[in-house]
C-alpha cells in the first residue's frame, strides 16, 4: 500500500463552527504535515456552520496538493443536509 | 417577545448567540427549527463581529425575538452600513477545486430562513430573519 492510502483517524467534538474551527484546522494541518491523510470521524457532530465547511474543504485542498486524502465517516443527517444545500457533499470520500 | 441588549459586542460571539439561543422563543421550538436559527444566528453575529465595528469601537447589538405563527429575529446594530445580502451567492454545482473559500454563511441563511431582509435606518444596520415552523 503506498504511504497516501494511509489514514489517520480523528475525531470531531459535537460541533464544528466559528468557536473551534481554528483547533480542528490546526489539528488536521498536523495530520497533513505527518505525511498522512485522515479521516475525519463526524459521528458525535451534528452541527456545521459555514466555518466548518470551509475547514473542510481548505483540508482537502491542502491533502490533494500533497497527494494525500481526506475521508468522511460517520456523517448525521443534520451535517448531511447542509453539505447537500451547498454542495459540499460531493467533495468527499466516505467511509 | 424578547429583547437583548449587548455592549460590548466585541469577543462577546459566544455569549451573545448563547443568549439568543436561550430565549424562551427559540427553546420551544423543535429541533429541526432549532438547528437553523442556529446556523442562521451564529452567521449574523459573526458578520456583526467581523464587519460592523472598526478595531476600537466596541459596539452594540440589540436583538429583538417575536414568536407568533413563525419565528422572526431582528438584529439592530449602529455600526458601518454594511448590507450582507449583496454577496454574491457561491455556484454550488462547482467542484473542489473550483469553489472557494467564502459567500457560503449567507447562502446557508437564505436556504434555511423563509425570509430575510435589509434595512439601514436611523444609522442602524436591521436584518430581519423569519422561519416559519414545519
Amino acid at each position: 500500500m503506498d504511504k497516501a492510502q494511509s489514514l489517520e483517524t480523528y475525531k470531531l467534538d459535537k460541533a464544528l463552527d466559528s468557536f473551534n474551527y481554528q483547533q480542528v484546522q490546526d489539528d488536521i494541518m498536523g495530520i497533513l504535515e505527518r505525511g498522512s491523510g485522515v479521516m475525519i470521524d463526524m459521528s458525535a457532530c451534528n452541527y456545521i456552520s459555514s466555518t466548518g465547511l470551509r475547514v473542510l474543504l481548505c483540508s482537502k485542498k491542502v491533502a490533494a496538493a500533497k497527494g494525500l486524502k481526506i475521508c468522511l465517516s460517520g456523517i448525521s443527517d443534520e451535517v448531511k443536509d447542509i453539505m447537500n444545500v451547498t454542495g459540499f457533499i460531493n467533495f468527499f470520500d466516505y467511509a | 417577545m424578547s429583547t437583548l441588549h449587548f455592549q460590548p459586542v466585541k469577543g462577546q460571539a459566544r455569549e451573545i448567540l448563547d443568549a439568543i439561543l436561550q430565549s424562551p422563543e427559540v427553546t420551544s421550538c423543535n429541533m429541526k427549527t432549532i438547528l437553523a436559527l442556529r446556523l442562521a444566528c451564529e452567521e449574523i453575529v459573526m458578520n456583526v463581529m467581523t464587519y460592523a465595528y472598526l478595531p476600537h469601537d466596541d459596539g452594540w447589538l440589540d436583538v429583538h425575538i417575536l414568536k407568533t405563527d413563525r419565528i422572526t429575529i431582528r438584529f439592530e446594530d449602529g455600526g458601518l452600513p454594511f448590507n450582507p445580502l449583496e454577496q454574491k451567492n457561491p455556484d454550488t454545482g462547482m467542484s473542489w477545486k473550483e469553489r472557494c473559500i467564502g459567500g457560503l454563511g449567507i447562502f446557508i441563511l437564505r436556504r434555511k430562513m423563509d425570509d430575510v431582509r435589509y434595512a439601514y435606518e436611523n444609522n442602524r444596520n436591521i436584518l430581519t430573519i423569519e422561519k416559519a415552523f414545519t
